[in-house]
């Protein structure tokens, strides 16, 4: 598939903002009124959240033909899962928004617990519905598996609580505290980073039951494309094919787990290991951007490892996993690849 | 039974002439769901919106290998993809007559419809920013301005072996359904079970079966034509009386 930006960064950035704001509620709930968690932090940590995700629905816009009238993606909840993230989203941007006014305002320590919760809520549903935009596209099987749901509420749980971690550094929350974000967010990456090589080994095999004899209704194992019905590459060539795919796969897979996990890890492991180190904010700096930006291309990665089925009549379609760097381009007399 | 409009296409009449192509564009882009706009007609990369497209693929390894156009517009699936996942329900489908239809006003331009159909029948429409696709003509189908023999799709119309057939197939006594009975007429991607409405009737290898005889008698005659010809030839004007 066409790796689209707005849709890369809108789950990314929105993804982040939501973990941030998850750590947010929970560290104000379970320390609250003991001091350890200051003021400047809930307010930085808040704002932040909600730069991210308003940041996130801004670029998604321009993904759409008619953004004015975006607001109609929230009409068919009942059905589709792109009208559950949109309505997920702004429930998430709204209620990170009253979180701050509440807490602004000087509101009880329950109405704040009840108001986070509800903000929790929303926002385990916007991963969910997120991923599942992509994980019910049962035509892409790249997308359509368990990894999608799990990594997108993973990854996005990991970057949210790293950024924290770096926001908690400059807004002088209590070292034990920000220890135990350190060790509870290193954690959270490794398992990111298990659950990464298990989905790109996932992809590597992953089939799906079409091929290109049902597809265009004939038994015969030779089929060749001869003309693709079009003088030039149009909508259908475009939007599920990414030209230099063949290219960037290899370096783009480890450019990802260097960039987002390795990375942040290994920074993350330095600040556990040595816990003086933890009190150098540039290091969580450093780890927060690299695992943002990684996560950029890993988000970027997954749109192209799709692998659409509609690709059959083009003889764009790879018959299994990473795409053979043999596989040329769809042109005429291109065998097509067969399932 | 409500009706299920469809179109069954004869692989074996299939020429690949395009012509269906070119007058669905033709009528569409005029027509109620146009326009179907063009980027760069003539320039070096010609781009633009077309309902219908007519692909060739060869089959077989040679010598024996054959030419198969696969025409292919929307499938008008009856439990069509493209319909659940649209988040606005400007892609809907008709009761009545099982179309799939694209509401241009309420269309956010999303492309979500394009990505959960496996047909790539859709197509966006960058000038619009909708996403467009085949109507069956519900424009020309329905319209009493036109006369009764022309109340079909555009590309039903302009085929030349008129290989396409257009009707409900739900009514087994319409020509579509006779047709997909009897030529056992199948669909595209069956196990995906999208259900689509539109069926291919396969190609067949056309066998008959000539008697020794038969040849026999074909040559005598042509002996026989050719004889006349020969004796008409040898005609001189010498020959002929002038009054």
């Amino acid at each position: 598939m066409h790796p689209e930006i707005s849709l890369v960064l809108l789950t990314v950035l929105a993804g982040a903002g939501q973990g941030i704001f998850i750590l947010l509620v929970a560290l104000n709930s379970l320390f609250y009124g003991t001091g350890a968690v200051p003021s400047e932090y809930i307010v930085a940590a808040g704002a932040i959240s909600l730069l991210f995700q308003v940041g996130g629905i801004i670029t998604s816009t321009a993904h759409l033909g008619n953004p004015h009238r975006g607001w109609r993606a929230m009409l068919m909840i009942k059905n589709s899962w792109l009208s559950r993230e949109v309505v997920t989203l702004s429930l998430s941007v709204g209620i990170t928004a009253l979180y701050l006014l509440l807490y602004y305002s000087g509101a009880t320590g329950t109405v704040l617990f009840v108001t986070g919760m509800v903000g929790i809520a929303a926002n385990l549903g916007f991963y969910l519905s997120c991923s599942m935009v992509y994980a019910s596209v049962t035509f892409i099987r790249e997308w359509s598996n368990a990894f999608t749901p799990l990594n997108f509420t993973l990854f996005g749980i990991t970057s949210g609580f790293g950024v924290n971690l770096a926001i908690a550094h400059y807004t002088h929350v209590n070292t034990d505290i920000l220890f135990g974000i350190n060790s509870l967010t290193l954690a959270l990456a490794l398992v990111a980073l298990i659950m990464k090589l298990l989905s790109y080994r996932f992809n590597a095999t992953a089939y799906v039951s079409v091929n290109v004899k049902n597809a265009i209704g004939v038994n015969d194992p030779n089929i060749k494309l001869m003309d693709m019905g079009a003088s030039y590459d149009h909508y259908n060539t475009k939007e599920y094919f990414y030209e230099n795919a063949e290219k960037i796969t290899r370096k783009t897979m480890f450019l990802v787990l260097t960039v987002a996990f390795l990375v942040p890890i290994i920074l993350w492991t330095v600040a556990a290991l040595k816990r003086e180190m933890a009190y150098i904010p540039e290091l969580t700096v450093i780890a927060a951007i690299a695992m943002i930006a990684g996560l950029i291309i890993e988000r970027r990665f997954f749109f192209i490892q799709g692998n659409n089925v509609q690709n059959l009549y083009y003889a764009n379609f790879r018959s299994t996993g990473v795409r053979n760097p043999l596989e040329s381009r769809a042109r005429k007399g291109t065998p097509v690849p067969m399932n | 039974m409500n009706k299920r409009m469809a179109l069954v296409i004869d692989l074996n009449k299939c020429v690949g002439c395009h012509a269906c192509a070119t007058n669905c564009k033709a009528w569409n882009t005029g027509g109620d769901y146009g326009p179907l706009t063009d980027v760069e007609p003539y320039g070096k990369n010609p781009d633009g919106v077309w309902f219908n497209r007519v692909q060739t693929y060869e089959v077989g390894k040679y010598p024996n290998t054959e030419i198969l156009y696969l025409p292919k517009s929307c499938m008008h699936c009856k439990d069509a993809p493209c319909v659940k996942v649209c988040p606005t329900s400007a892609t809907y489908k008709r009761e009545s007559d099982g179309i799939v239809l694209v509401n241009y006003e309420e269309c956010i331009g999303c492309k979500y419809c394009s990505w959960a159909c496996p047909y790539g029948c859709r197509e966006f429409d960058d000038y619009d920013g909708v996403m467009k696709k085949c109507t069956l003509c519900v424009d020309r189908i329905y319209n009493e301005n036109l006369p009764e023999e022309e109340r079909q799709p555009a590309c039903v119309l302009a085929c030349p072996t008129r290989a396409r057939t257009f009707g409900n197939i739900n009514d087994p006594e319409s020509e579509a359904a006779v047709k997909i009975k009897e030529r056992n007429g199948y669909k595209l991607m069956p196990e995906v079970s999208t259900s689509p409405s539109n069926h291919y009737l396969p190609k067949q290898k056309v066998k008959i079966q000539i008697d020794e005889d038969e040849i026999l008698t074909r040559k005598h005659v042509i002996v026989e034509t050719e004889k006349k010809v020969s004796s008409y030839a040898e005609v001189t004007s010498d020959d002929i009386a002038v009054p």
